[in-house]
């Protein structure tokens, strides 16, 4: 499943990023086996790195000569991380079947992130997918999450900050 | 309302609509594509500026600088 700045931008306005997302329902001996697969020029980091939002584990896949990277996150327990994967959005990508997550995933996730790392991006992003999806969005979804994680404050915030549109 | 929100609340406007405008895969593939330009603008910045610099070179100034700009995303 996309995750990340890329499905920020399939949500929302579209901003430069150096890296692509993907959460991935695979046991550490399945990655590493991906990794034996991939094409030449594309090299899969062997040590995992503990990420702590979510409770969950991140490898790089790096491509030689470019600064351009990919992050795969591993599928946590995390109970918000389960839903949104069950809840993802399927969507044609370079004319290949892909998912991403839903617009309101992107949300919830970003609230957290905000909260956590204090990026200003995240911010950012959250307020360009409300203004882009408008009135299609499950405000009781996400009213519920935001609730549950302590982030009910900051998204009325942001959401006050878009300018009728 | 002072005139520069309104100013910036329309500029935003202008965002939006031209992101509704576009497909989400479009959407999608323009942060690559613009991550791409960035770093072509990067490395021309530095072979302005370091004329003696091979492609490597200027490759690595390009890599150190992305990786001040990580440093700088988070207070």
């Amino acid at each position: 499943m996309i995750v990340g700045s890329l499905a920020s931008n399939f949500h929302g306005i579209p901003r430069s990023t150096r890296d692509a997302d993907f959460v991935v329902e695979l046991a550490t001996d399945r990655l590493h086996r991906l990794g034996q697969h991939l094409p030449p020029g594309l090299t899969l980091g062997r040590q995992g790195a503990f990420e702590a939002v979510t409770g969950t584990t991140r490898y790089l896949i790096r491509l030689t000569g470019s600064p351009f990277v990919c992050e795969l996150f591993v599928l946590s327990d995390d109970p918000h991380d389960r839903e949104r994967f069950a809840r993802r959005v399927p969507a044609r990508v370079l004319a290949h079947h892909a998912f991403v997550a839903s617009a309101e995933d992107m949300i919830v996730t970003k609230l957290r992130w905000a909260i956590a790392a204090h990026r200003s991006k995240d911010r950012e992003d959250i307020r360009n997918i409300l203004a882009v999806q408008g009135t299609t969005l499950d405000w009781a979804y996400l009213d519920r999450w935001s609730g549950e994680h302590g982030t009910a404050s900051l998204l009325a915030e942001i959401k006050a900050s878009v300018p009728p549109l | 309302m002072d005139s520069l929100s309104l100013l910036a609340d329309a500029l935003y406007r202008e965002e939006v609509v031209r992101a509704r405008a576009m497909s989400p895969g479009d959407r999608l593939l323009e942060g690559p594509r613009l991550f791409d330009r960035a770093c072509r603008v990067m490395a021309d910045g530095i072979r302005h500026r370091h004329p003696d610099l091979d492609d490597a070179a200027v490759h690595a100034f390009v890599e150190a600088q992305l990786t001040r700009l990580k440093a700088l995303e988070a207070p």
